[in-house]
């Protein structure tokens, strides 16, 4: 009996290690990744066309009072000089969350209907330590 | 030897759910607690004997799984670990920054080279630094908000110091 029971518990605590790894790597990933919001149909939007496109969307940040110390990227992805889509790279999920509340009440009390705030993260590959 | 045999026949029979046919026929008087002790045994360990169904191969082949994923956790922890840590910054000849105008203590040349290098002031946290026999500063150590957060100050300070100091001035 003491043999079988070994043989159980020896299976019941691997399948309990593989829960526990699974665990591990999610929590891996997310303190790996970069939280992001990404926002949609800016071309949309009545800006200065003069006006480089970071600055554009400066203006949205300064006022939706998002502070530009949360922010560790703004990237282009297309890198078109009046892009449609940019990504916000947060330095926490924290002020992450908190601006997505925020450009989306943005975006309802301006009635911009085509501007779509989406979270999302990015993968940070370049760590190297 | 009898004895687990008896188990893996109760246990077999479980899963064919053909219990009573099979205990009738293989417990015997000498082994009189079997069917008993096979009653203290919940369904799920019914599941799990019968999934395992005992041999020494089998318990050995789950030892190796267990040591390798302890193995695995192990490294795992080690990774985590290097987030959690506090997240530190050192620069060092420190000495070798160019002075300006009205910048004295630590903390103002920590801030002019931030606000130079275009990197938050918030971002930091704590300054801490060692001296040289003759008073300058060594070494500056700056405590940051996250890892995050000092991967990109990391980043931006090393092109910073190698375009303004060629890397007189190192992290």
């Amino acid at each position: 009996m003491l043999f079988l029971q070994n043989t159980m518990s020896s299976g019941k605590i691997s399948a309990k290690l593989k829960e526990i790894q699974n665990n591990l790597n999610d929590l891996t990933e997310q303190f790996n990744s970069i939280p992001c919001l990404t926002i949609d149909g800016l071309q949309a939007i009545p800006f200065d066309t003069e006006d480089n496109w970071k600055i554009n969307v400066f203006k949205i940040l300064n006022a939706t009072h998002i502070y530009k110390s949360w922010l560790l990227n703004i990237v282009n992805p297309s890198e078109h000089t009046h892009p449609n889509t940019v990504t916000l790279q947060f330095i926490n999920t924290i002020v992450r969350d908190h601006s997505y509340h925020i450009l989306s009440n943005y975006v309802i009390s301006n009635e911009y209907d085509t501007l779509i705030v989406k979270d999302s993260i990015v993968i940070n590959h370049d760590s190297d330590d | 030897m009898l004895f687990p045999l008896n188990h893996l026949l109760v246990v077999d029979s479980v899963t064919s759910e053909v219990t009573s046919e099979v205990t009738s026929t293989t417990v015997d008087q000498s082994a009189p607690d079997v069917y008993t002790e096979h009653n203290e045994i919940d369904d799920a360990t019914l599941l799990l004997l019968a999934d395992n169904h005992s041999n020494a191969d089998v318990n050995v082949a789950d030892l190796s799984e267990i040591n390798n994923s302890i193995n695995e956790l192990k490294s795992h922890i080690d990774m985590l670990y290097k987030y959690l840590q506090p997240q530190t910054i050192t620069i060092f000849n420190f000495k070798n920054l160019k002075p300006y105008q009205s910048v004295t203590t630590v903390k103002e040349k920590v801030d002019k080279l931030f606000q130079l290098a275009g990197i938050p002031l918030h971002w930091k946290i704590t300054l801490t630094w060692t001296q040289l026999n003759n008073n300058d500063i060594d070494s500056v150590t700056i405590s940051m908000l996250n890892y995050h957060v000092k991967e990109k100050t990391k980043n931006v300070l090393n092109t910073f110091l190698a375009t303004e100091y060629n890397n007189t001035v190192y992290i």
